[in-house]
This record gives C-alpha cells, sequence and structure tokens, in this order.
C-alpha cells in the first residue's frame, strides 16, 4: 500500500519536472519561444523561414480556426484566461474591437511604430487606432477586377474601366450570350460589400467627433447600391455565395466572367479552377470616375501582440521579420497571393509572385495591385464590432436585393440595427 | 426503551451516511457542471460593459441591475426568435410524438423477424452526429445541389426549402428523422413492461389489434410518452443546429440570430459579450423550466384520475 502511494509521489514529481523543464526551454540559454496562433495559408512556410534563419527566436505556430470561424473568439478567451499567446493574426476589420475590449498590447513599447514611413498611409491609419500602434499591416487587399482575357478576347470585349461600362459589357454580354453573366454578386461575402462601398467613397463608421457613428445611408453609398440592384434586377449578374458549388460551376463552364477581388484572390481562384491558368487577366476595379481612380482594401491582415503575451520582445522580433523582410514574401510567394502591406516587401513581390505561381503570371496582377495599393481611400473606419457587424450584413442582404432599393433597404435597416447595437454593449454612439 | 431509540437513531445516522455515500458523486457533479455555471451565468447576466467615448481606453464593468434583461425582452431579435422556436415546437413535438408511439406500438405488434430490422433501421439516424446529419440535408435541399430539387425542377415544380414557409419544416423533416428512432425505443421499452395478461385478457374479450393498442397498451405507456414529450420540449426549445448549417449555407433567409439560442452564441462567440449571452441562456432556461413544469403537472393529473 505505502508502496504504491510512494510511486504515485515520484510519479507526479517526475511529471512535475517535466512541467518545469518545458517551460524552462523558453528563457533559459536556448532560443526564446514565441507561440503564433494563425489561419492564413502560407503560415507555415512563413514560420519555418523565420526559424531557419534565427537562432534567438524560435516561432512556434499553432493553426487556429479562421478569424470570424472561432479564431477570434478563442484570442479572447486565451486572453481573459491569462494563456494568451505571443503573436495572432488580427484582419483589420475586427481590430477595433480588440482594441475596445483590452485584447492587444500597443507596439510603440517594441519600437514597430518607426516602422511607419515604410507603409502606406492608409495602411497605417488601419492600425493606429486611439492614437496608439493596435497591429503592424502584413498584407493588404487593394481591389482589382479579375476577368477572362481569352474569352473577352474570343467575344470581342475590352475590359471595363468605369462601372458604366462594366454595365454595358454586361448587357451586351447578355444580349449575345445569354447564358453568360458578367460577375456573380457574392450574397455572403459581407467584406466585398463594405469594398465596394468604400470604393464609392461611403464612410461607415467615423470616430472623428469622439464618439461611433454609424453611416449606411450616405450618398455614395446610395449610388453603389443603387448601381447594384439594377444589375440584379436586369438579370445581368447572378446572385449567390461566392466559391460555392454554383459559383465555382459557372466559372469552370466560362459562364461567369469577372470577378471582384484582391491579389489575394488569385490564390483561390487557382484552388478552386487550377485548369484555368493562363485565362485571367487582372485590371484595376471600374471607377465611378474615370478622372480620380479610387481603390479600396477588401481583405489582407495585420500581426497583433495579445495583452499577457510570455514573450513581446521576441514576438516583435517576428512581427517585424514577417511585416518588412523580403525573405518573408519570398518564403510564401508559392502559396499565397496576397500583397504585402510594407512598400518594400510591395516592390519585391512583383517579380517574386509571377516566377513562383505560375497561375499568377501573365495577369498583370503586379502592376494592377500596385496601382490600387496607391489610391485606397484613406478615410474608411470599421466599427467595433465588425463580426456580428458582417454577420447582420450578410442576413440583412441574403433576400430581396431583386427589388428596386432593396439593397439601400438592407443597408439602412443594418445601420439602425447595428447602431441599436452597439448602444446596447455599452459603447457611445452619435446620430 | 432509551437504549431502543438510541439504537435506530444510530442505525438511522449509519443508512445517511451510506446514502450520502453513493449520492455525493452524482452531487458533486451535479453541482460543478449544473448548479454552479447556471449561478455563474445568472450573475453574469447582471452585469453589462461601459465604453467611455469611442471606448479604445477598453471597457469598465458595471452593475446592470435588470438592464440586461430588459434589454432581451424588448429585443426584436429575441422575441421574434422565441416565437419561431415555439412555432416549430408545436409543429414537431406533436408530430414526433404521435409518430413515435405509432411506429412502437406497431414494432410491439409486429412479427419477431421484421421487428428486429426495423428497430435498427429507425435507431441508424440517431447514431449520425446531429451536425452531419443537418449537412446532408441541407445539401439535399439546396437547388443546384440536390438531386431531389432538380427532380422536381425538371418536373415543372419550383421549390425553395429553404426561405418562407417550407423553412419551418425543413427543420422539423431534420429533427424527426434524427430523432425518431430513439423516441420509438423509448416507448417501445416501456411496451414490453405492459403486462401480457391484460393485453389477452382484452383479445379475449374480443379487442382487435388496433383496440388493444390504443385502449389498453398506450394509456400503461403514458408515462413514457410524456417522458418523451418533456425531452422533445426542451429540445425544440434549444434549436441551434439545424438552422445554424442552413445559415451557414447563405443560401437561405436564416439569420445569424434566428433562434434565441443562435443569438446567445453570437453574442458571447461573435460579439464576446458574455453578459448579454447569459441574460438568454437564462431566460431560455425558465422558458424550458415553466414548460417542463406545465406537461409535468398536466401529465400527473391525468394519472391520477
Amino acid at each position: 500500500m505505502y508502496q504504491r502511494v510512494l510511486a504515485a509521489v515520484a510519479a507526479a514529481l517526475l511529471l512535475a519536472s517535466c512541467g518545469i523543464g518545458g517551460g524552462a526551454s523558453g528563457n533559459g540559454n536556448g532560443p526564446t519561444v514565441v507561440t503564433y496562433w494563425s489561419w492564413i495559408s502560407g503560415s507555415e512556410e512563413l514560420v519555418d523561414r523565420f526559424n531557419a534563419t534565427h537562432d534567438d527566436v524560435r516561432v512556434v505556430l499553432e493553426r487556429v480556426p479562421a478569424g470570424t470561424g472561432g479564431g477570434y473568439s478563442k484570442m479572447f478567451n486565451a486572453v481573459r484566461a491569462g494563456r494568451a499567446p505571443d503573436v495572432v493574426t488580427v484582419e483589420y476589420p475586427q481590430l477595433p474591437g480588440f482594441v475596445t475590449q483590452n485584447v492587444v498590447r500597443p507596439l510603440e513599447p517594441l519600437g514597430l511604430d518607426e516602422l511607419e514611413p515604410e507603409f502606406p498611409a492608409w495602411a497605417w491609419q488601419q492600425t493606429e487606432l486611439g492614437g496608439q500602434l493596435a497591429a503592424l499591416p502584413l498584407n493588404i487587399g487593394p481591389t482589382v477586377l479579375f476577368y477572362r482575357a481569352d474569352l473577352f478576347e474570343e467575344y470581342g470585349l475590352e475590359p471595363p474601366t468605369t462601372w458604366d461600362a462594366y454595365r454595358a459589357t454586361a448587357e451586351r454580354l447578355r444580349a449575345e450570350h445569354p447564358d453568360t453573366a458578367i460577375t456573380n454578386f457574392g450574397s455572403n461575402d459581407a467584406a466585398l460589400l463594405a469594398a465596394l462601398a468604400w470604393q464609392a467613397g461611403a464612410e461607415w463608421f467615423d470616430t472623428s467627433s469622439g464618439n461611433w457613428r454609424v453611416g449606411g445611408t450616405d450618398e455614395p453609398t446610395g449610388r453603389f447600391s443603387a448601381y447594384w440592384e439594377s444589375m440584379i434586377a436586369d438579370g445581368l449578374v447572378t446572385v449567390g455565395p461566392t466559391f460555392e458549388e454554383r459559383h465555382v460551376t459557372a466559372l469552370q463552364e466560362g459562364t461567369s466572367l469577372t470577378l471582384i477581388g484582391a491579389p489575394w484572390t488569385a490564390a483561390n481562384v487557382s484552388r478552386f479552377v487550377p485548369e484555368l491558368a493562363g485565362a485571367w487577366g487582372a485590371v484595376p476595379l471600374p471607377q465611378w470616375d474615370a478622372g480620380s481612380p479610387a481603390a479600396a482594401n477588401y481583405g489582407g491582415s495585420a500581426l497583433a501582440v495579445p495583452e499577457g503575451a510570455d514573450h513581446p520582445e521576441a514576438a516583435a522580433e517576428f512581427i517585424r521579420w514577417a511585416a518588412t523582410s523580403p525573405e518573408a514574401v519570398d518564403a510564401i510567394a508559392g502559396v499565397n497571393t496576397s500583397y504585402p502591406a510594407h512598400l518594400g516587401q510591395a516592390e519585391v513581390w512583383g517579380p517574386g509572385i509571377e516566377a513562383a505561381n505560375p497561375y499568377v503570371d501573365g495577369m498583370n496582377l503586379p502592376e494592377t495591385a500596385a496601382a490600387a495599393a496607391a489610391t485606397v481611400d484613406p478615410g474608411w473606419e470599421w466599427g467595433p464590432d465588425m463580426t456580428v457587424g458582417f454577420a447582420r450584413l450578410v442576413d440583412e442582404t441574403t433576400t430581396g436585393l431583386d427589388r428596386p432599393g432593396g439593397l439601400a433597404d438592407a443597408l439602412r435597416r443594418w445601420q439602425d440595427a447595428t447602431r441599436d447595437q452597439l448602444r446596447q454593449r455599452g459603447f457611445d454612439v452619435g446620430g | 426503551m432509551a437504549l431502543v431509540s438510541q439504537r435506530t437513531a444510530g442505525g438511522r445516522r449509519r443508512r445517511h451516511s451510506g446514502a450520502l455515500l453513493l449520492l455525493g458523486p452524482f452531487f458533486l457533479l451535479f453541482a460543478f457542471t449544473y448548479v454552479i455555471p447556471i449561478l455563474y451565468g445568472f450573475g453574469l447576466s447582471l452585469f453589462r460593459e461601459r465604453y467611455d467615448g469611442v471606448g479604445w481606453e477598453g471597457p469598465r464593468r458595471v452593475f446592470a441591475g435588470l438592464h440586461n434583461y430588459t434589454r432581451a425582452l424588448t429585443d426584436q431579435e429575441f422575441l421574434v426568435g422565441t416565437g419561431r422556436v415555439l412555432l416549430y415546437g408545436l409543429i414537431y413535438v406533436p408530430l414526433l410524438i404521435a409518430l413515435a408511439a405509432a411506429l412502437a406500438l406497431l414494432l410491439d405488434s409486429a412479427l419477431t423477424a421484421a421487428r428486429r430490422f426495423f428497430h435498427t433501421v429507425l435507431f441508424l439516424p440517431h447514431i449520425v452526429p446531429g451536425l452531419i446529419a443537418a449537412i446532408v440535408w441541407v445539401y439535399l435541399y439546396t437547388p443546384g445541389l440536390s438531386p431531389v430539387i432538380d427532380g422536381l425542377e425538371s418536373l415543372g415544380a419550383d421549390v425553395d426549402l429553404l426561405n418562407g414557409a417550407p423553412l419551418l419544416f425543413s427543420l422539423v423533416n431534420i429533427a424527426v428523422w434524427q430523432s425518431l428512432g430513439f423516441n420509438v425505443v423509448l416507448i417501445y421499452v416501456a411496451l414490453q413492461a405492459v403486462p401480457r395478461a391484460t393485453v389477452e385478457a382484452a383479445t379475449l374479450d374480443g379487442a382487435g389489434e388496433l383496440r388493444t393498442a390504443l385502449g389498453v397498451k398506450l394509456p400503461q405507456v403514458f408515462p413514457a410518452v410524456m417522458v418523451a414529450t418533456l425531452f422533445t420540449i426542451i429540445g425544440s426549445l434549444q434549436l441551434f443546429t439545424e438552422p445554424q448549417i442552413v445559415q451557414s449555407s447563405a443560401e437561405s433567409s436564416v439569420t445569424s440570430t434566428w433562434t434565441p439560442n443562435m443569438l446567445a452564441y453570437s453574442a458571447a462567440f461573435n460579439s464576446n459579450d458574455y453578459h448579454y449571452a447569459a441574460t438568454v441562456s437564462v431566460l431560455v432556461a425558465v422558458l424550458a423550466g415553466v414548460l417542463s413544469f406545465a406537461v409535468t403537472t398536466f401529465a400527473n393529473r391525468r394519472s391520477a384520475r
């Protein structure tokens, strides 16, 4: 009996010492271990390259579900429970939520604010919230239009440069090739809807008056929603979830000719329709005013250090490397076609991506993306609860878009419900 | 006299400690997984977060009194969602229980060989995880994917099972498919306890199979039918998996806050608003409690008669 107890105690001690031993390797003589939570494709390659070139810090990647699919919730809970990782991936729309919930720590004390001149001003503005740098932009999603260059040529069409020309092209397609639509209007993609509003010059959130203002009814929003309502009502586009079976089938059959996206979209397209390599071209998104080209940001992500991270300095070293070094761009070029936020990285990205990813080669994506990245409207802000904001937007826009005023009504309902929800949530909400 | 009473008191004490020892683990688990979380949830529901200005400084947690409850009871999403699950239950519960009772009675009177087979067939869907079942059904409901819908469309019928009035029935169909077998077994097992003598007596008195089933067997398994009803009512109040899958298919008018449980989920995991999520959960629990009480009162009154 006593022997058995003794054995149990010994086993427990042994386990405990193993635990201590495991923890000690992080701050002893070996490299500092940094845990990185991400779901972005190419994260493995990124981390492997960092570890291969650094001796002082070793990054351990932990795959989490995509942010709005549970990843963000996991991060919030980890911080709350005092088990935060050292680095997390955050998308721009959710960053204000991370800041208002005190989930990330400012990056100024870690010296990352000195990098400001190396990033586009609008991208920096997306991550500098309330006067503090909440995250470092990693990649961005300047809007571009992907089009089937082969079929455009076959049908004698030119890629449209304005939204009016885009509609005229759609009408001609409908008349000459009745089975073919110019695009699929994504009914499950709130971020794309926001990007289209952003490009038109809308501002859905505004904190300049010291509290939250929510607007889904300004003139640019009305202009863009009226445009798409009539495109849908006149049957010029299909409506349905993006990259779900029906959309993919239409892409495969060549009955959906353009895709509104960003550089990262190319990797998705290559995964869904690999057989269309070489068929695509990329041009700037059609313009409202051809005289003053405008783009929006659609997607992309930044790197942040959570509150309670064990090794913030080492985390900052990894973040600085990932978001500024040409090596980091090279590491992921084969699997991820995201456009880097960093100006220096962006310069090496073009030739690198075309060499590493044959699908992208010949699309003219680098020039198009660079032009778009330089013309993103810097005035856009995101709200403090965008996971709910996007879910609500999808809820409102899934049905009823084919009526006149359908999209505008949905956006008005979204605006009113968002104001109400933020007020109930405890935020100071103005008009 | 004194000696005797002392002895019995000692015996009682021993018996009490024995009962405590046996029941202890249950109450311990019950407290940790049930009572404490409910109390914690109730505590959470009495607080809320407040932000100053834009809120970059982070939230302050303040006592909210009943604010969260008035918020929920004036929240269109909560009220409409509660109405939805009640309507859903109104269709689902009677349908499921009637079907389950009918099938159990059929099984009870069927040939032994067939009994085994139908038992297995009916119970199989229950083994499929609810999530998987919902995904398969949503596939069957989605136009452009579903062979069923395509077949109907080629016959000229334009059906949309994921929107409008058919939606609720589509969800009921998934749930019935999933839980019919379990409830059949529940009632069937109770039927095995019905004394064969009473059944034989009824047969001798000239009652047919149908008459015996409805007049003799069914009243004797009433408690089992009530238990099945109770479980089903509580289950329908907690409706979550099926509409959540339908919602994520993005082909339907189901919103992310379509039922109270989806609203609580969204508040907790999309908005990190645990206070409101707890409030909604407490209200759902209260509603389930009220309905359970009503059902058991009805059942007791009936069996007392």
